[in-house]
């Protein structure tokens, strides 16, 4: 009995590292295949560039279309031979776990890394590290506290113009003015500081617009608390709230279907990212408007950019992707991709 | 636990061989699984890639041993991934305004220990469930971390700091490594070598027996609960000086690695029954699954899995090994 379990303990491991190294024969044999075809076809000296990928994430809707993105360019680099092949590394949203990838990507021999940083400042040593050993080191989406410094370029969005954005849409759909709430992401995040900057560059100079008292609040990004949050400030300043202005658009999404069903969608909700569900609401004109993050575009752009550097060509320190403001008449085109 | 047994297996008495193949039966999966990644993925064998593992297991490894007193103890510990947020935010602040490395450090233990101090007080005087006392002082202490901070995180520049986390002794065995080592041979003497140790299988095993054989109960508790505040303070210094950033939202989720690799290493739920060596394999098995799984490939999805796995196979040979006694 006790054999036997032992046994099944076995087959347990075993088989889940048969499916993973499954996984790894269709890798490495794409490799190759691709390195060969370049041997032919490309006359440019051949690199043996290996791409370390260490994402946010991979369950976020955003980063999951970001992963996704990268993954099709990539794979269409290991094609072409520019490079040799490419890791994708999951940093489960932790500064340490992130750190922690650097060191297996280094093992695995990357020359190169693409990094979406968790924070700001936890993150930072993969790019400081990064830098005093000379490998080439892309941040996307989120800046690090020394990515101006020591990233060999940066490709990201500016944030406190998601939060202009969202203000000024508010303003042109209310001009009267009202009363305001505000839910932020998780304090600390440069996205829920720089978003928040924006929306108060923009609302705190306009006198028809107040903060109501108490109505800024962390959801932490989620909707579920984003809800209870706006569902308790309409019931204590009823007519008086006009607007919930989200630090993301799962936040403004959940909130705008429950001001709908709370019989008041003459509340404006506006978030950003651009997520399917979001994007979908505003295609059912359940939802007016959400600010569309390009992260897609972000880290195509890097990877261009990491091909540049490659070839020896000049890459700017900082590029930055401007976001859209997705209302009824657009958004087709960001939901189809 | 009395030895009324007299059959003989492989030359030991019936208890010891249990005890035996509970630390047996986890290596083999260890083994296994070393062989497998070894073969799969030539990057594993490579010395880099073992100190890499080495160092990645080195802060879960710290949480782990002081999670395996508790557990032992016949408690549970939740809070200690808000403890890692709040010494990187102690760290921090005194860091920031003293320079004082020792000085930041120290009062950052001093704090974790106290509030360990705080669980085991509430859980032992009140005979309150642990569970939900560390659930709450979870949220306390994670409060406290955002109240400390101001809910920033803030860069440390201080290169005196970023040493612990990645100086190396002879420039090979990362400081971190040799930490988890001293806190491992630490617990090791404290669990299987002293009255403080022993008082512990007891009150995990039976309290009632305990008290009944003067075992001083209430502070045996409060001393696990102090220990596992004291590891968290020593992995939360590590921690930080890894991201040289004082983190205040850092260390979600912790407690499920360390309880994990406590469980996998034969630690059994209902108290009494935990082995340093057993924990110490289970820490290794889930660096395992994360470093190998990441060099051979797999998506994050599957390493989940993979551990939860693990975890319910470790907890039916406890059942058993539980149920053969």
């Amino acid at each position: 009995m006790k054999k036997t379990l032992a046994i099944l303990l076995l087959i347990c491991m075993t088989m889940g590292l048969v499916a993973c190294s499954s996984g790894t024969t269709a890798t490495t044999t794409t490799a190759p295949a691709g390195t060969t075809a370049a041997a032919g076809e490309t006359t440019t000296a051949k690199k043996d560039i290996i791409v370390g990928y260490i994402a946010k994430n991979t369950v976020d809707a955003f980063h999951a279309t970001v992963n996704k993105a990268a993954q099709e360019k990539l794979d269409g680099l290991v094609k072409d031979g520019t490079i040799k092949e490419w890791h994708l590394l999951d940093g489960l949203t932790d500064p340490v776990t992130q750190v922690n990838l650097l060191q297996d990507a280094l093992n695995m021999g990357c020359n190169a890394i693409i990094i979406l940083p968790a924070e700001s400042a936890g993150s930072d040593p993969v790019v400081t590290q990064c830098a005093e050993k000379n490998i080439p080191c892309f941040v996307v989406n989120s800046m690090t506290d020394s990515t101006a410094e020591k990233a060999t370029a940066y490709v990201g969005s500016d944030d406190v113009q998601a939060g202009e954005m969202m203000a000024e849409f508010v303003q042109s759909q209310i001009p009267a003015g009202g009363g305001y709430a505000h839910l932020q992401g998780i304090i600390g995040n440069s996205a829920q500081i720089q978003r928040g900057e924006g929306l108060h560059n923009i609302l705190d100079k306009d006198s028809n617009w107040t903060l109501l008292d108490g109505a800024e609040q962390t959801a932490e990004w989620q909707a579920e608390k984003a809800v209870k949050f706006a569902e308790d400030w309409l019931t204590k300043y009823g007519d008086k709230l006009n607007a919930v202005i989200c630090d993301n658009d799962d936040m403004s999404s959940a909130v705008q279907t429950a001001m709908n069903a709370a019989g008041r969608s003459d509340i404006v909700c506006i978030g950003v990212d651009g997520n399917v569900g979001p994007l979908t609401m505003v295609k059912n004109g359940q939802l007016l408007a959400t600010v569309y993050q390009d992260g897609a575009g972000q880290v195509t752009k890097a990877i261009d950019l990491m091909v540049d550097y490659f070839n020896g060509k000049e890459v700017p320190k900082s590029t930055m992707i401007d976001f859209v403001l997705v209302t009824k008449d657009n958004v087709d085109k960001y939901l189809a991709s | 636990m009395v030895a009324k047994s007299d059959r003989k297996i492989l030359g030991m008495d019936q208890n010891d061989f249990s005890i035996f193949s509970r630390r047996y039966g986890i290596g083999v999966v260890m083994i296994a699984m070393i062989v497998i990644l070894a073969i799969a993925s030539p990057t594993f064998r490579t010395s880099g890639n073992i100190v890499s593992i080495m160092l990645q297991v080195s802060m879960n490894g710290i949480l782990a041993m002081g999670m395996v007193f508790v557990i032992t103890g016949g408690g549970i510990d939740l809070s200690i991934g808000s403890q890692l947020a709040l010494t990187s935010v102690i760290v921090g602040s005194v860091l920031t305004s003293t320079g004082n490395i020792f000085l930041s450090c120290a009062m950052a233990i001093l704090a974790t220990t106290l509030f360990g101090f705080i669980n085991g007080f509430l859980i032992a005087k009140f005979d309150m469930v642990p569970f939900v006392v560390t659930l709450a002082t979870q949220l306390v202490i994670r409060g406290a971390a955002y109240v400390i901070s101001g809910g920033y995180s803030a860069s440390l520049a201080n290169e005196g700091y970023k040493l612990i986390g990645s100086g190396k002794v002879f420039n090979i065995i990362p400081y971190p490594v040799v930490i988890l080592a001293f806190v491992g041979i630490i617990a090791f003497v404290l669990l299987h070598h002293t009255k403080f140790g022993r008082y512990v299988y007891a009150v995990g095993g039976n309290v009632n027996a305990a008290i009944a054989s003067g075992v001083n109960v209430f502070w045996t508790r409060v001393r696990t609960y102090m220990f596992s505040g004291l590891c968290c303070g020593i992995a939360g210094i590590i921690m930080t000086s890894r991201i040289s950033a004082a983190q205040p939202n850092i260390g979600v989720g912790y407690e499920t690695d360390a309880i994990a690799a406590c469980v996998i290493g034969g630690t059994s739920f209902a108290g009494g029954v935990a082995t340093i060596p057993g924990t110490f394999m289970g820490i290794i098995i889930i660096g395992l699954i994360y470093n190998g799984m990441n060099l051979v490939g797999i998506s994050s999805y599957w390493q989940t899995i993979t551990k939860g796995l693990l975890i319910i196979g470790a907890v039916m040979l406890d059942m058993f090994m539980n149920k053969k006694k």
